[in-house]
């Protein structure tokens, strides 16, 4: 493990002056052989668990470090169901580590200044211009996550995962074609135009690389515009720290210090996600998205009707139409259904006057109007049902009788 | 005086603490198990493609003859309103007196592509409240919609008045564009026909990422930092687990559903502009006459209280009642302070109207 001068800059000697607590006896503790003993500490935790190979690249910070050493190391005995929530944890754990390590530098810088109140907020915009530093390193593939990595890359990242089944080039592919390198390359292959045998896939993927360039275009100005946001939460919380000391307020944990940037970094976003620009920005990168998505759904599609596979195109059509016979039967059962009450209804109606419902259906069929608001208002059912000779002949001659013998209203 | 009243030993021990903590913690998680959720002993009525009609057994002898339906999103699982013993609405509302069935929407799949609003709200919907009729041998019964559950109940009630009594919406959007609806926001620019045309149906993790993006620093960081500090207490570990499986828990959104709803709803405001069209008939909020309930929470993130106490102004309802909860979109139904306050109104409410 290697230790920079600058993370080991705690080692300090000297008496706290800035803070008006009692003089800390541990302020020789040696930065780096603490971490050192929570390294150790991680491992002798991680050797109660079966081991899995360790790969990965190293962090600057040497807590960080420890941590995905040994969450490296016994991950694999995890439930699978725990291994992604604890991941998320210990991504939090690293912006801890973070910022333990930049307010110590903090603290360190003030106690070794005189204690005027302009000393004092030089070296706190000097640790927020180092802090800014680090968080637009974050907003890169290089940068460390965590608070602002995680969200930061989020729609993205989502995005990027849940389209990237519907192109030919997986998600990871196309992340590192960013247009800066891209564009150079590809202008001329773009310029030259399709011709002969080819000329169709030569224009498709022209098409596509034009639509990727748009997308990266596009995705860089989100990523500036939340590295903007992240600065803008660092003034914020720079700002309430002076704010704090002319009120006489104490910040007195790391937590402290911590919920503090949330807080920042909420109120900053949510003034960035307030404006019609966010708006317009997420469309656009959705929509550019969308459109290189679209386009490699259209390759795959010809490709797999070249080979006479089922398209995706194809699958769509057969989904809506079975969808459509699917409705229809719906409706049909419902009507039958209703019809069948409506029969039932009818038949006790009849029995209640005497009527043998069993008898034979009559020489003469009457025609039983059924008024029912089906779905469309206009659709009326006409059914034949056999009745009394009598009361049929009853309504025919315009004789007065009980009309529900034999027309039948049933509103639904 | 400088604010920072915090030696580097006290950060280095806050540190050491926490990894302790994180340590422990994940031992806990370990041993965790199962997540179990859904309480409440409860019966298929009815199955129609991958949607559920439940009847919860009653927990009182006597209860309201008028049955309720609780119609609930599309988005996440009705779990979260039988979570667990003691964080249970439905459970509320069982000992309320309260007659309870429940639409499981399911998971949807590529074969629910072209689902439309139509089939959930004249299709499914209307099929369980003419099943729940038939069975009560009743005309009407009572609806309590859930998000956009509620928004489908509103819908609902205004195509079909003649079949619901009395109607309560919780945390459900009426206004989607008040000035604080981040979710509208984002949507509202996207070209909703790309993006279906493209996926076919929505896939519950992009819907997962975009409600985290609603306050990224606390959603994604905040949270897991104050559960380090729960964890040497297993019981708490896994109550957290539990809403956080829940929280995940996102079936996928039948595509044509989707592009309706975000097109009608999110898009173009239709539901306070009375253009929303479902099948061939356009809903009026007007035509809600019957008593309603409207309860918003003050704290959503999700469904902005504006947006919800919209309603007011829309239907055509004379007995209209609104009721702040003080808490979030998903403390309505679990916080501990939920259970004391939106069951017992809810029960109260409808007895005085049955």
């Amino acid at each position: 493990m290697k230790i920079t001068a600058d993370q080991s800059c705690l080692a300090l000697t000297g008496k706290i002056q800035m803070s008006n607590k009692i003089p800390n006896p541990y302020w020789n503790t040696d930065w780096l052989e603490s971490q050192r003993q929570y390294l150790d500490a991680w491992q002798a935790f991680s050797q109660f668990m079966p081991k899995a190979p360790v790969t990965g690249k190293k962090d600057s910070n040497p807590l960080t470090e420890a941590m995905e050493y040994w969450w490296k190391s016994v991950s694999s005995s995890m439930p699978e169901s725990s291994t992604e929530f604890v991941t998320k944890m210990l991504e939090q754990g690293k912006v801890y580590y973070i910022l333990s390590e930049q307010f110590s530098k903090l603290l360190k810088n003030i106690n070794e200044i005189s204690k005027t109140s302009e000393d004092w907020q030089a070296a706190l915009n000097d640790q927020f211009e180092e802090m800014k530093k680090i968080f637009i390193r974050g907003s890169t593939k290089e940068g460390l996550p965590g608070i602002l990595g995680a969200w930061h890359m989020l729609p993205i990242d989502t995005l990027q995962r849940s389209f990237s089944s519907a192109t030919l080039l997986p998600g990871d592919f196309l992340e590192d074609l960013k247009p800066e390198n891209l564009e150079r390359a590809t202008d001329k292959f773009l310029s030259i135009p399709g011709v002969g045998y080819t000329r169709e896939s030569q224009e498709q993927a022209q098409e596509g690389i034009k639509l990727w360039n748009i997308y990266q275009k596009v995705n860089m100005e989100y990523n500036h515009a939340m590295t903007t946001v992240s600065l803008k939460a660092l003034d914020t919380m720079r700002m309430k720290i002076i704010d704090m000391a002319k009120h006489g307020k104490e910040i007195n944990s790391l937590r402290e210090i911590y919920d503090l940037l949330v807080d920042c970094g909420e109120e900053a976003y949510a003034e960035f996600t307030q404006t019609k620009d966010f708006s317009d920005l997420y469309g656009r990168l959705t929509n550019a998205l969308m459109a290189v998505k679209q386009h490699g759904r259209n390759i795959v599609d010809e490709i797999q009707s070249a080979l006479n596979m089922p398209t995706r195109r194809g699958m769509s059509t057969l989904q809506k139409r079975q969808q459509d016979m699917r409705r229809d039967n719906k409706e049909t059962s419902r009507m039958i259904e209703q019809m069948q009450d409506e029969i039932a209804a009818l038949k006790k109606s009849m029995a209640g006057n005497g009527s043998d419902t069993n008898r034979k259906p009559a020489a003469t069929a009457h025609k039983l109007k059924i008024n029912t608001v089906y779905k469309r208002k206009s659709d009326k059912k006409t059914v034949y049902m056999s009745a009394d000779k009598k009361t049929a002949a009853r309504k025919k001659s315009g004789k007065k009788g009980n009309k529900k013998d034999n027309v039948i209203v049933i509103k639904i | 005086m400088i604010p920072f009243q915090i030696r580097p030993d006290e950060i280095l021990h806050e540190v050491n603490q926490f990894n302790a903590k994180l340590a422990q913690g994940i031992n806990t998680l370990a041993e965790i198990g199962d997540i179990e959720v859904g309480v409440s002993r409860k019966t298929p009525v009815y199955q129609e493609d991958k949607m559920v009609l439940y009847r919860f057994e009653p927990r009182v002898k006597k209860t309201n003859p008028v049955p309720l339906l609780i119609v609930y999103a599309l988005v996440n699982r009705p779990y979260m309103a039988d979570l667990q013993d003691g964080r249970s609405m439905i459970q509320g509302l069982l000992n309320a007196g309260l007659d309870v069935y429940l639409i499981d929407w399911g998971y949807p799949d590529s074969a629910d592509r072209y689902l439309t609003l139509d089939d959930y709200i004249n299709g499914y919907i209307d099929r369980c409240v003419d099943l729940i009729c038939k069975k009560h041998k009743l005309k009407k019964i009572n609806i309590l919609g859930i998000c956009q559950g509620g928004t489908f109940s509103l819908c609902y009630t205004s195509l079909h008045p003649e079949k619901v009594r009395n109607l309560i919406t919780t945390v459900t959007p009426v206004d989607f564009h008040t000035k604080d609806d981040l979710l509208s926001k984002m949507v509202r620019n996207v070209d909703i026909d790309l993006l279906v045309d493209t996926l076919g149906n929505i896939p519950g993790e992009l819907l997962n990422m975009i409600y985290l993006s609603l306050k990224p620093f606390r959603l994604v960081g905040q949270k897991y930092m104050d559960l380090v500090n729960l964890l040497d207490d297993k019981e708490q570990a896994k109550n957290f687990m539990r809403m956080e499986k829940w929280i995940f828990d996102s079936p996928d959104q039948a595509g044509e559903a989707f592009r309706e709803f975000t097109r009608q709803f999110y898009q173009d405001n239709g539901l306070v502009k009375g253009t929303v069209k479902i099948g061939n008939q356009i809903v009026d909020l007007g035509n809600i006459t019957v008593p309603l309930l409207n309860i918003y929470a003050a704290s959503d993130h999700l469904v902005p209280p504006d947006s919800s106490k919209a309603l007011q102004g829309c239907v055509g309802s004379k007995d209209y009642t609104e009721l702040e909860f003080p808490g979030g979109h998903i403390g309505i139904y679990v916080s501990n302070k939920a259970q004391k306050m939106i069951p017992p109104t809810v029960g109260k409410w409808l007895d005085k109207r049955t």
